[in-house]
């Protein structure tokens, strides 16, 4: 028997708490540190999806590059998010009720949908593949997203200059 | 029992409704960005799991160019949070009006 189940419904858990968590606890600092808890679930859910490569990107950038980012985003921007503000208090109910409601419509969606669904088993390690897709048919795609990532650092930087008086 | 698609799709579902009450219910900026990565998320789930029972690696590509553009995406959004707080000194979504008509 394969580990594949129980390993799926343990870290699609720790995904699902750490996402619920990072939405509705209300100090910021906790939800990023949820945020983490929840990144690193998809993570393993990717590993034993058998999506080794995108395991390893996700937990570099996301866990590695975007947690940090937010945490830096959170030292210096103060104290301003200990608590809930009045409208947040005010908006959760019907937050949480819209979420519901779309949870529920996408699953009849998804169950209406009759995806051919395959029994393919989890093959060889992605990496090299990945690689030679990646430097072949997506070798356009590819460049873009590198030049989209040097725009965005250089218009980050650019953005958070002081501006001088 | 074992895993389907429909088991990963419904993971994605559930992160993505996940997202969206964080969205709409944070007025905090940062609070509002964590819901767009939960979202971002989301839909990387939801490839992987087509690619996990099609045996084909195009997915996998597409979720890769997913997670450049969010990291991007992050990275500009907090250079321009951290400067509307340098403005106003707090980083409520709702008070930053500035370009409203």
């Amino acid at each position: 028997m394969s580990p594949e189940p129980l390993l799926f419904w343990i870290f699609a858990s720790v995904c699902v708490v750490g996402g619920l968590m990072a939405v509705l606890l209300p100090r910021i600092v906790h939800a990023v540190f949820s945020l983490f808890l929840c990144f690193c679930g998809v993570a393993a859910i990717y590993a034993v999806a058998g999506a080794d490569f995108l395991a390893v990107a996700q937990l570099v950038i996301y866990v590695g590059g975007v947690i940090i980012l937010f945490s830096f985003g959170i030292l210096l921007t103060g104290r301003t998010a200990t608590s809930l503000g009045p409208k947040e208090v005010r908006n959760r109910p019907f937050g949480v009720a819209l979420g519901a409601a779309l949870f529920l419509g996408l699953m009849s969606a998804i169950s209406a949908g009759g995806f051919k669904v395959g029994t393919a088993d989890v093959g060889e390690p992605t990496t090299e593949s990945i690689g030679k897709l990646l430097l072949g048919d997506y070798i356009i795609a590819f460049e873009f997203a590198s030049v989209l990532l040097l725009v965005a650092l250089v218009g980050a930087a650019f953005l958070v200059r002081r501006t001088q008086t | 029992m074992s895993i389907s698609l429909y088991h990963y799709l419904g993971l994605g579902a559930a992160l993505f409704a996940i997202g969206v009450i964080g969205v709409v219910t944070r007025r905090n900026a940062i609070g509002l960005l964590i819901g767009v990565e939960l979202i971002l998320n989301a839909a990387n789930i939801n490839l992987v799991g087509f690619s996990r029972f099609s045996g084909k690696l195009e997915p996998q590509v597409f979720a890769l160019f997913v997670i450049v553009l969010a990291a991007a995406e992050a990275a500009v959004a907090l250079a321009i949070v951290l400067q509307l707080f340098d403005k106003r000194k707090d980083v409520d979504v709702d008070r930053a009006s500035a370009l409203k008509g």
